[in-house]
């Protein structure tokens, strides 16, 4: 049996708080702040009673923002849901976009007609030498732990390998930096609204060589929300939405040195494929990309392994400008992580907000000309966990 | 049947610190001592050890699982109710049912541990045992001793066939003579401040006094022996004592591992050992003694066998050992040993207890400040964007009553607060005049109460007052306290 091309879901509503450094919003405030902005964005309105579920996309609230076992009533509590089923997702950097798929499938199975999800992390409260750092030492296996790892360490590994076999740069990296730093200037919504040069990305402090302080993305507080809708009662809310074309998730060794190689990441060429083959697109229908650059090299490895170019032609694919705001191919038009910042269990959700907009037409100064179809991807782990979702202005 | 060592191994860690740089810091020095080793960051006796036991067993040529008894003596081990023997076999992976043991309380106890291998193979309960010394002392910042204490280990694989050296004889001498010593507690060993009365009556004196005791025991004497591998406290009083014994010493001076790497504790009497094996021939003999302050000395004959020159070149020497070497300043140094302390990275904290959370929660917890409901009048503590009971979005301001009743309670015997005396009495009361369903309630412990004071119904007041510590910092707020009739 031919597997059903499409969800029959829509995005009817996405709305998300200004991400930074929020030391006078508190979890609950920003999950607020996203809700609120979710339901203003619905064209026709929408009564908040006939939201029937809700998914929360939290990643660690276990040290990230307070040693607590973390529910949906999470969401429920805020914005007074009771007693309305809310399920919470963690699934690493995936967790927005997870919550996403989750709440899609449930819509898709025929249970609900509408929900919403959101995606929220509050990491600034912290210092981020106590969260993400302290943290991930172990990096899955004991073995590791504590013999020198990190998340810049593992995602460095695969600059260096990639650098050593293709000729792969710094200064490709910091091409990537210095656009997402660039097309992040005029997306109101990011953590960093700054413009940065090669010269400052090569020369800033390194982290973990090769990669530097500006191949990195900060921590950052943040929420983002979107309404999901049955897509043959999606025209009640707007007569722009965007129909959930695909999703694709797949999953890797977690242990470093049981990858396969240190060159790509397999889990998202599984993941597009599948996500691919869900909405029946290939890499050339894609029109825009909100990627994972969790660090730059993890974008360009991802352009490679969307199949956005061939394996080892990352470098060159952006040389040739395919991925700037103007290319073949705009990557990250938001600022992606690098810019905008990485609320893990926000980013998921944030970057089908930007797709909101560009599908939309409101991206103004960085509005993406003509685009029909949008991909979101996101990595966990060493890509050990990846998602990806597929969007367009019209259902297949 | 003659038992012996079989093979030897030592390790020395690659850092050292030249005299030099300490005395540029507090002057001074120790007797003879050029430079000293240090242990690196990740390293300590534990690790030292099981390198030396590594080369021993490689140069012995068996199977670390055909050691029967492992004895490991140290000073200076990271704990002092915990073996570090038994992780060291583990790590060896040595015999199942072997007879493990840590030796320690004196740098003697090397050679009371080696005896006790020799005496393990000779009653015939095992065919292989393996002695290990290991220690990284340290001195006091500006004392002698820490130009003195080095870092180093030693280990012998002691055995009946194919040895390279026979265990002839040993004469134990044991007395409570303190010079050094490192109480409970101390990180640093201490020592009498007086060189005279050391002399005196110290190492040369007990040392030569154990060797003779040998010698009165075996009939020879100290022209008989071609090398001595004693203990090296400093790089002097050895050379004194060797000379007094009448042992020749042209063909290798009696201080090789002190005058580079300092005094290596445990290790020093099975370093020396090794440094003479290294170049020993078959049918030299060799007299070793150990030394321990308040412990005393062993002293043991050797006997150089053919299978030494057959076993030459197969195990790391001393020498290449006490070249492989990196310096490092005196910064470094306390760094390594710990007196300059490096933050390390902090535990995991909650943002709950974090400064822009306190500062977010000021208006509830410190000023109790609550807001009613617009809509419906419900009190909504702490505050919310929705309102609790009719999910209405407009409140206003308003304080907290400060009395209520009690709806419910427990009285905790089990809390994970302190340092509260428990059992803790903790209620929700309904906040007095206070509207809503849900919206009114507010929950806390309570205070000047004893468990016969609280009762469903009864009456609080909220009074502020210390709850607890976090990160060491008093954090204020409000309980409850019964309201007195």
């Amino acid at each position: 049996m031919a597997k059903q091309k499409g969800l029959p879901v829509a995005v009817v509503g996405a709305g998300m708080i200004k991400f930074g450094e929020l030391f006078g919003q508190s979890y609950e405030d920003m999950i607020v702040g996203a809700y609120r902005a979710c339901l203003k964005s619905v064209d026709k309105g929408v009564d908040e009673e006939d939201i029937e579920a809700g998914w929360l996309g939290t990643c660690i609230p276990g040290t990230g923002f307070r040693r607590e076992i973390l529910t949906g009533a999470g969401l429920a509590e805020p914005i007074r849901f009771f007693p309305k089923p809310v399920s919470r997702m963690e699934n690493a950097c995936c967790t927005g976009s997870d919550a996403v798929r989750n709440a899609a499938f449930s819509v898709a199975a025929g249970v609900y007609d509408l929900v919403l999800v959101v995606g929220a992390e509050k990491m600034r409260d912290i210092p981020s030498r106590d969260s993400l750092i302290a943290q991930t030492g172990i990096m899955y296996h004991s073995w590791w732990h504590p013999r020198g790892s990190s998340a810049p360490q593992r995602f460095g590994s695969l600059a260096t390998a990639h650098m050593d076999k293709f000729g792969t740069k710094r200064e490709h990296l910091a091409m990537i930096a210095v656009k997402n730093h660039h097309n992040g200037t005029m997306d109101p919504y990011t953590h960093f609204n700054f413009e940065i040069t090669v010269e400052q990305a090569l020369n800033a402090p390194i982290i973990s060589w090769p990669l530097g302080l500006f191949d990195s993305c900060p921590t950052t507080d943040g929420a983002a929300a979107i309404l999901l809708a049955r897509q043959d009662r999606a025209k009640e809310y707007t007569d722009k939405p965007l129909y959930f074309l695909g999703s694709g998730l797949a999953t890797d060794p977690m242990y470093l040195p049981w990858k396969k190689n240190f060159i790509e990441f397999p889990a998202t060429q599984a993941a597009a494929k599948a996500a691919y083959e869900m909405a029946g697109v290939g890499p050339d229908d894609v029109d825009i990309a909100e990627l994972h650059d969790c660090f730059t090299i993890t974008e360009l490895l991802t352009y490679e392994d969307m199949g956005f170019c061939k394996k080892g032609e990352g470098a060159k694919w952006l040389e040739e400008g395919h991925p700037m705001l103007d290319g073949s191919k705009p990557c990250n038009p938001s600022g992606g992580l690098k810019a905008k910042g990485h609320p893990i269990g926000a980013t998921g959700v944030a970057q089908i907000c930007e797709l909101w907009w560009h599908l939309r037409g409101e991206a103004e100064e960085r509005q993406v000309k003509n685009a029909e179809i949008a991909c979101t991807h996101n990595l966990g782990g060493l890509g050990t966990t990846v998602l990806v979702n597929i969007f367009g202005k019209e259902p297949r | 049947m003659s038992v012996g060592i079989l093979g030897y191994g030592v390790y020395i860690p690659k850092y050292r610190i030249k005299k030099e740089d300490i005395s540029k810091v507090w002057g001074g020095g120790a007797a003879g001592i050029k430079e000293k080793s240090v242990l690196g960051f990740d390293e300590d006796v534990t690790t030292m050890a099981v390198e030396a036991a590594l080369n021993a067993i490689t140069h012995a040529g068996i199977d670390a699982s055909e050691i029967g008894a492992l004895y490991v003596s140290s000073v200076s081990s990271p704990f002092i109710n915990k073996s570090i023997a038994v992780i060291i076999a583990e790590v060896l992976e040595i015999s199942e049912g072997a007879s493990v043991a840590d030796f320690g309380g004196s740098t003697k106890s090397t050679t009371t541990a080696l005896q006790a291998c020799a005496d393990f193979v000779a009653s015939g309960r095992g065919n292989y045992a393996l002695v290990i010394g290991a220690d990284a002392q340290v001195g006091i910042p500006g004392d002698p001793l820490e130009h003195s204490l080095g870092a180093g280990a030693a280990a012998c694989l002691v055995g009946k066939d194919n040895i390279i050296a026979e265990l002839e004889d040993s004469y134990f001498s044991s007395t409570s003579f303190t010079g050094t010593w490192r109480s409970d507690g101390d990180q640093f060993v201490s020592r009498y401040d007086d060189p005279r009365y050391e002399r005196f009556a110290g190492y040369p004196k007990i040392i030569v006094d154990a060797v003779k005791g040998l010698f009165k025991k075996t009939g020879k004497t100290g022209s008989e022996f071609d090398y001595a591998a004693f203990t090296q406290p400093d790089a002097k009083a050895p050379v004194t004592a060797v000379k007094k014994l009448g042992i020749k010493s042209e063909k290798m001076p009696s201080s090789i591992v002190s005058p580079v790497c300092g005094d290596t504790g445990s290790s020093s009497v099975l370093i020396e050992l090794a440094a003479v094996l290294d170049q020993a021939k078959p049918g030299e003999r060799i007299i070793m003694a150990s030394y321990g302050s308040g412990a005393g000395s062993d002293a043991f004959s050797l006997l150089v066998s053919d299978n030494v020159d057959k076993k030459r070149g197969q195990v790391t020497t001393v020498q290449s050992y006490i070249e492989n070497k990196d310096y490092i300043d005196y910064y470094t140094y306390e760094k390594t040993i710990g007196i300059l302390k490096v933050k390390g990275l902090p535990e995991p904290m909650s943002s709950i207890i974090a400064q822009p959370s306190a500062e977010r929660n000021k208006d509830s917890e410190l000023k109790l400040k609550a807001q009613e409901c617009t809509n419906c009048g419900s009190l909504n503590f702490p505050r919310r964007h929705y309102c609790i009971d009719c999910k209405g979005q407009d409140f206003k301001d308003v304080p907290l009553p400060r009395r209520g009743n009690i709806i419910t309670f427990n009285f905790q015997y089990v809390v994970a607060v302190s340092p509260e005396q428990a059992p803790i009495p903790v209620c929700t009361a309904k906040m007095e005049e206070a509207k809503g369903e849900y919206g009114g309630n507010v929950s806390s412990m309570i205070t000047d109460c004893s468990t016969d004071d609280v009762k469903v119904g009864g009456r609080v007041e909220l009074v502020f007052r210390r709850c607890g510590k976090e990160l060491g910092l008093v954090r204020y707020g409000y309980k409850f306290r019964p309201v007195k009739e």
